[in-house]
């Protein structure tokens, strides 16, 4: 299936993609007397990917079987179909690639000739009969597929469509030369304005294109060359498409309008882009303008002039091109250079191998981002003619940062952006010869800090200078990436500890401990240390170009673990799509373990929030995605469901990982939208005008989303009943009504003007919700659920939602609580949620009416179960009984009332006290969080039974020492003493107790 | 074992020296009364502990009968020793299981103690030998020994701070400061007694000083003097005694213990001094012809 066969059927009076037999079998190729001494014809077939799409289109070989090419002689080479279109203007589209260089004339032609005139091939310059019959100029001097459009007028008699290629004698062309695919022809009244202006942006891995247009709808196409897999958007009424799935690397995309019934447009063709969603810098997008600009001096070397000039990647006369064949080696190095480094996509080759004072430079904007991706990488190549001259007459590659724009631009302080390559200068070990007088370097990386520019744009610009006197030749091949600034090769958990830190890879580096930076513990790029180090070093990651350019890191071993965290946010059910973006909050937590530091007395535990970039996402549908970004769109089934999904944060490769249900997730079945559309009599819908009140059902896809609109076509008087919220307005044509009533109204339709309808509206108005809950809801930690008392003064409420802060979150609670009006607002307590003050906010409403959301603290306190008290005493149970909270600091109250110097962690109280409420409050230990315990009423008592307690023999002393009760066993024993006090002495156990006896 | 081993070495180097001395002297045999007035600054010993020694201080008389030939002089006599010496404990604590009397917990009974000072005063019997030689006229350098016996005047007091708590498994603080439970608050507790293992001592000592004549048979000694005096363990009455004794049925009839008495040593305290000896000496030489040889 071909691309253009899809949907123009109706309207094109011509096509072909030479997927039909039949229709390959009416073209007339290479025909003439003296065609076989041309070297080079047209061919059909797929060679080397000369096709758009399926398995046969046009292209241009000296053998038919591949894109070999020769040069030898001038020929031209005619592809000829035959048509006969009825009389008229119509436009022809084709797709096209074309080497060659324009001022030459190489490239392809294309002619509308008259049936009775001769189009051989031959091996000769440009026959007359080109430029007499020629639709358009000469298309040549891209590496990629374009779209051509030209418009022409039939007049009814046989013509021959033809396409012919010529090439000079000493061509510039590399193959394959010249392709030709999906050729149609649609008669200008039928055209609609194509869609421009494309513009695209990135969501995580997903893609959005926009575009401009005034058309009714559209077809989009999205070729994935990675993947030779094609994605069809068919019917979209918004101007832009969401493509997810693509592969990294190249892609393109097509758009045309649809207008009414029959209008159509071409394809509009968005310049083929590399898609790089991982990668911080398209250093490939060359041709996009937006990030990148290219320079060089083409012919004329005393004009520097834009370009880029991309003539293919093997043709000298490109000075900015791609390279990207798997294996590809560069021939001037004798093949021992690969034109890209391993594991790259591509490489960008700056510069050519034909000197003439050439200058040639690309400009990059790259926008800093914060932490990841703030070293930026340069791999590069070069392949240099040496001319033998002093340096810096010889043939240069640089590099150069600058920050700031327009006029306001500066290189980085200290020329720390900047890195100068002199053919057979500097480190002269990295040199290769080939040759007499080709020398070369293999891929080498230099790195330049960009931490200080972190949220700034900046200006990458590479720039090959040939040999100052003219002679001498020279190119680089380059890649760009980004890395993180920090260091790698930490390990992670208690028995995997670290024993190595990795600095950026691309600097020098000097290793040493901050209280003795003179010692440099060693310079290589991995630092080696003891399991059981826990020292703080410090790492000098110094520029290789420029010794005064580093930045310092720390490095500690305290070992690492991963807490895996995430949010997500639900897109609403846009194009009947269960868009989900879930983002990714994980971070790093470190402990300084007490047993593997003794200065350590307890386990130490903190965190610096530093984020955690891979982490596993299982959505729960049974899709696992690993990714790096930090939001990732998933796109759940449309017909909803209840959804688990679970993040998974991983550090050290693996070796420590952490997961985390992110929320139960309803969704709702978004598989179809339905709407109203009330219309008034004498209306035209989808082109049929209605003048009977009436009433159908009419379904309509956009995006893939199935539109089912009831239509109602009414009396040109129809009635509506609606309301609106207090406080608010309805909007009746240009009157706002702010009260409740019947109104009628004239109105006149926004798409048929000409058509009145009258309009009466009765309208109410619905009363502003008023709710109340107090500012905090306050609950006992031994407490299982959280009511929230919620009272509803006026209005109507359909539904609660209750949504928690991330720190709540990350207690336990769930981010949202959803409740329906006639339930009651109780959350389950969460089990691991530490007593302390939570937020959340109510979002009590209605769908129409919805009320102003209100804040509610939770407070949870310690359980009254912490406090013990006995006879005398009231005192905070320890973290081996209170459920292991540890504090630093108490404050006692009274009944609500603060006592003084009341902060140890217990109380000494008397008989004064008791029925008095005793509660603390309590700082805790690991966060210095205060909150109160719950309070527990003093009611400890004692008496004989209770000092009795262990039934060993007793016996009661008076304070002057004499015996009141001889020793005994007796549990009870009645007394008759005066009263006062006593010393009750238990000498099996060495126990004395004071009584009182009143 | 080695201390014992200096001290039989020493002993013989002196009276192999004062045997050695009239055969090697090369004036006359003159003998001598003596009596000297010593006044001492004493501090213990008290090794690796949280016990800290203060300066204490003494004196002691002694008379004695002393030979010179040439420039050698030997001495033996007897004489009293009187000293007081210091010492302090910043904070010490003793505990014992215990059953809370009201709730039946068990729970560690402990007395808190700080700012423990005591002083001690003995006076001993003191049996000193010295042997010296004379540099020229003035300077002389005296190597002696004593034998003090058990002290016969031997008190020793003490004072500290005290409180108790009462430590229980569940409770994160110990318990303090409610007589209900016995947990008494900070107070000053004093005491007096014996230090029962004060024993029989021998040292070592070392003097240097000069040699004064005063009228023609009368001379006068100055020197500075340091001293080691070493416990003989043999007859020593080690207790091994906590610092304070308590009973667990009072918990506020509590005792303190002399630190040198108590287990927190379990050693030997031994004492370093240093004061200054003054001597007057007498010939009692029957031939007086016989020290016009002397050059004074």
């Amino acid at each position: 299936m071909s691309l253009l066969s899809l949907s123009m059927a109706a309207q094109v009076v011509y096509q072909c993609d030479f997927e039909d037999e039949t229709e390959r079998a009416q073209w007339v190729l290479n025909d003439g007397p003296r065609a076989d001494r041309c070297p080079n014809w047209w061919y059909m077939g797929a060679a080397a990917n000369t096709t758009r799409d399926g398995a046969y289109g046009l292209f241009i070989s000296d053998d038919g079987e591949h894109t070999t090419y020769k040069g030898t002689t001038n020929m031209y080479a005619v592809a000829v179909r035959e048509l006969t279109l009825p009389e008229g203007d119509y436009t022809l589209f084709f797709d096209w690639l074309a080497k060659g260089r324009a001022a030459s004339g190489e490239g392809i032609w294309v002619c509308w000739v008259p049936d009775n005139v001769d189009t051989y091939t031959a091996a000769a310059l440009r026959p007359q009969w080109v430029d007499e019959y020629k639709l358009d100029t000469v298309f040549n001097s891209t590496s990629i597929w374009k779209q051509g459009k030209i418009t022409f007028h039939a007049d009814g008699n046989a013509h021959k469509l033809a396409f012919v290629w010529t090439n000079a004698k000493s061509p510039s062309v590399v193959p394959p030369g010249g392709c030709v695919d999906n050729i149609s022809i649609i008669p200008v009244e039928d055209e609609c304005p194509a869609p421009t202006k494309f513009t695209r942006t990135m969501n995580g891995t997903t893609m959005q294109v926009s575009w401009e247009g005034e058309a009714d709808w559209y077809d989009a196409r999205v070729y994935d060359y990675e993947a030779g897999k094609w994605q069809y958007f068919d019917r979209i009424t918004l101007k832009r498409i969401n493509i997810d799935g693509l592969s990294e690397g190249m892609a393109q995309i097509y758009v045309r309008s649809h207008c009414g019934q029959n209008g159509v447009s071409e394809y509009a063709l968005y310049t083929p882009f590399y898609f790089l969603p991982g990668r911080c810098i398209n250093y490939l997008a060359i041709d996009d303008r937006t990030t990148c600009t290219c320079y060089g001096t083409v012919w004329n070397a005393s004009a520097i002039v834009q370009g880029p000039f991309d003539f293919g990647y093997d043709s000298d006369q490109s000075l900015h091109t791609l390279h990207y064949v798997p294996g590809e080696t560069d021939p001037r190095t004798d093949n021992l250079l690969k034109t890209k480094p391993d594991g790259a996509l591509a490489s960008v080759r700056l510069g050519n191998w034909k000197p003439n004072y050439e200058i040639s430079y690309i400009e990059y904007t790259y926008h800093v981002p914060e932490g990841e991706g703030s070293i930026l990488k340069l791999n590069y190549a070069t392949v240099l003619q040496d001319g033998g001259h002093e340096e810096d007459g010889q043939s240069s590659f640089t590099l150069e940062i600058k920050y700031g724009s327009g006029r306001n631009q500066r290189p980085l302080p200290n020329n720390c952006g900047k890195a100068v390559f002199h053919v057979g200068f500097g480190d002269t070990k990295k040199w290769h010869q080939s040759g007499s007088d080709v020398w070369w370097q293999d891929w080498q990386e230099v790195a330049v800090n960009l931490r200080d520019y972190a949220g700034q744009t900046i200006t990458v610009q590479l720039m090959i200078g040939e040999c100052a006197y003219g002679g001498h030749w020279g190119y680089a091949y380059f890649t760009l990436d980004c890395e993180s600034a920090e260091l790698s090769g930490l390990n992670c958990g208690e028995d995997n500890p670290t024993t190595s830190f990795t600095a950026p890879s691309g600097f020098d580096y000097e290793w040493y401990l901050p209280s003795d930076p003179s010692n440099i513990l060693s310079r290589e790029q991995t630092f080696t240390i003891d399991p059981m180090d826990t020292l703080l070093y410090n790492v000098d990651v110094i520029s290789q170009a420029n010794d005064k350019c580093y930045y310092t890191l720390d490095a500690c071993g305290i070992p690492r673990f991963p807490v895996a965290k995430a949010e997500y946010k639900w897109h609403g059910g846009v194009n009947c799509k269960n868009a989900v973006t879930f983002y990714n909050q994980s971070y790093i937590y470190y402990k300084n373990i007490e047993r593997w530091n003794k200065d350590a007395r307890t386990d130490t535990v903190y965190t610096n929030h530093e984020k955690i970039q891979e982490v596993t996402w299982d959505f729960g549908d049974g899709e696992v995605v690993v990714s790096n970004a930090d939001s990732i769109v998933h796109v759940y089934p449309a017909t909803g469901g209840s959804f688990s999904p679970v993040v998974t944060a991983s550090i050290s490769g693996g070796a420590c990982v952490d997961s985390k249900l992110v929320s139960m997730i309803e969704l709702p079945d978004v598989s179809s939208e339905e709407v109203e559309i009330h219309l008034p009599k004498g209306s035209m819908y989808h082109g049929k005008v209605y003048w009977e009140p009436c009433e159908f059902d009419d379904i309509t896809t956009e995006g893939g989303c199935e539109i089912l609109s009831h239509v109602y076509i009414h009396e040109t008087q129809f009635t509506v009943d609606t309301s609106f919220c207090e406080g608010g307005y309805y909007q009746l044509g240009d009157e706002r009504i702010t009260e409740a009533g019947t109104y009628k109204a004239n109105l006149k339709s926004v798409l048929w003007p000409e058509i009145d309808s009258i309009v009466t509206l009765h309208l109410d108005v619905e009363p502003t919700l008023v709710v109340t809950i107090p500012d905090t809801v306050a609950v006992c930690g031994d407490e299982p659920a959280i009511y929230f008392p919620m009272e509803v003064e006026q209005g109507r409420i359909d539904s609660v939602l209750l949504r928690f802060s991330q720190k709540a979150i990350q207690a336990g609670f769930d981010s949202v609580y959803r409740f329906g009006n006639d339930e009651e607002v109780v959350i389950t307590k969460p089990e691991d949620a530490d007593p302390g003050w939570y937020m959340a906010t109510f979002y009590p409403g209605t769908p129409r009416c919805p009320a102003p959301e209100i804040p509610v603290v939770i407070q949870i306190s310690y359980p009254s179960s912490i406090i013990a008290q006995q006879y005398g005493i009231i005192a905070l149970l320890n973290d081996q009984y209170n459920g292991g909270y540890e504090f630093s600091s108490y404050q006692w109250y009274r009944n609500g009332e603060l006592i003084a110097g009341a902060n140890e962690s217990y109380l000494i109280v008397g008989t004064n006290d008791l029925g008095a409420q005793y509660t603390a409050v309590l700082t805790r230990t690991s966060d210095g969080v205060k909150v109160t315990a719950c309070p527990i009423t003093y009611n400890s008592t004692q008496s004989i039974e209770d000092i009795w307690s262990d039934g060993s023999p007793w016996m009661l002393y008076d304070l002057l020492g004499r015996v009141v009760v001889p020793l005994t066993e007796q549990k009870k024993q009645a007394l008759f003493v005066t009263p006062g006090v006593y010393i009750l002495v238990r000498p099996a156990s060495h126990q004395t107790s004071r009584i009182v006896i009143h | 074992m080695k201390k014992r081993i200096y001290i039989v070495l020493l002993l013989s180097l002196l009276a192999g020296m004062s045997v050695a001395a009239p055969h090697y002297g090369t004036g006359a045999l003159t003998h001598w009364l003596g009596f000297s007035v010593v006044g001492v600054e004493a501090t213990p010993i008290m090794g690796k502990t949280e016990a800290k020694a203060g300066v204490g201080g003494g004196g002691q008389v002694s008379l004695f009968y002393e030979l010179h030939k040439g420039h050698f002089f030997f001495n033996a006599g007897v004489g009293a020793d009187y000293l007081i010496t210091n010492c302090s404990l910043s904070r010490y604590s003793d505990e014992f299981p215990r059953v809370d009397p009201y709730t039946g917990q068990n729970t560690i009974y402990r007395y808190i103690y700080s700012d423990y000072r005591e002083q001690q005063t003995q006076m001993r019997m003191v049996v000193p030998v010295q042997f010296g030689y004379r540099f020229g006229s003035w300077v002389y350098i005296g190597l002696g020994a004593a034998y003090r016996t058990q002290p016969f005047i031997n008190s020793t007091s003490s004072k500290a701070r005290m409180l108790t708590e009462g430590e229980y498994e569940n409770y994160i603080q110990p318990i303090r400061n409610t007589e209900a439970y016995e947990y008494w608050p900070e107070a000053e507790y004093k005491n007096g007694g014996k230090v029962r293992s004060a024993t029989h001592e021998v040292a070592v000592e070392a003097e240097l000083g000069a040699r004064i004549p005063i009228v023609r048979g009368v001379q006068m000694r100055i020197g500075a003097y340091v001293g080691y005096d070493i416990p003989i363990d043999k007859f020593a009455n080690r207790a091994a005694m906590p610092l304070v004794s308590y009973t667990p049925s009072d918990t506020r009839a509590i005792r303190f213990n002399s630190l040198f008495d108590s287990a927190l040593l379990n050693k030997d305290v031994q004492r370093i001094r240093a004061g200054v000896r003054v001597t007057f000496l007498f010939n009692v030489t029957r031939n007086r012809q016989a020290c016009m040889c002397m050059t004074d």
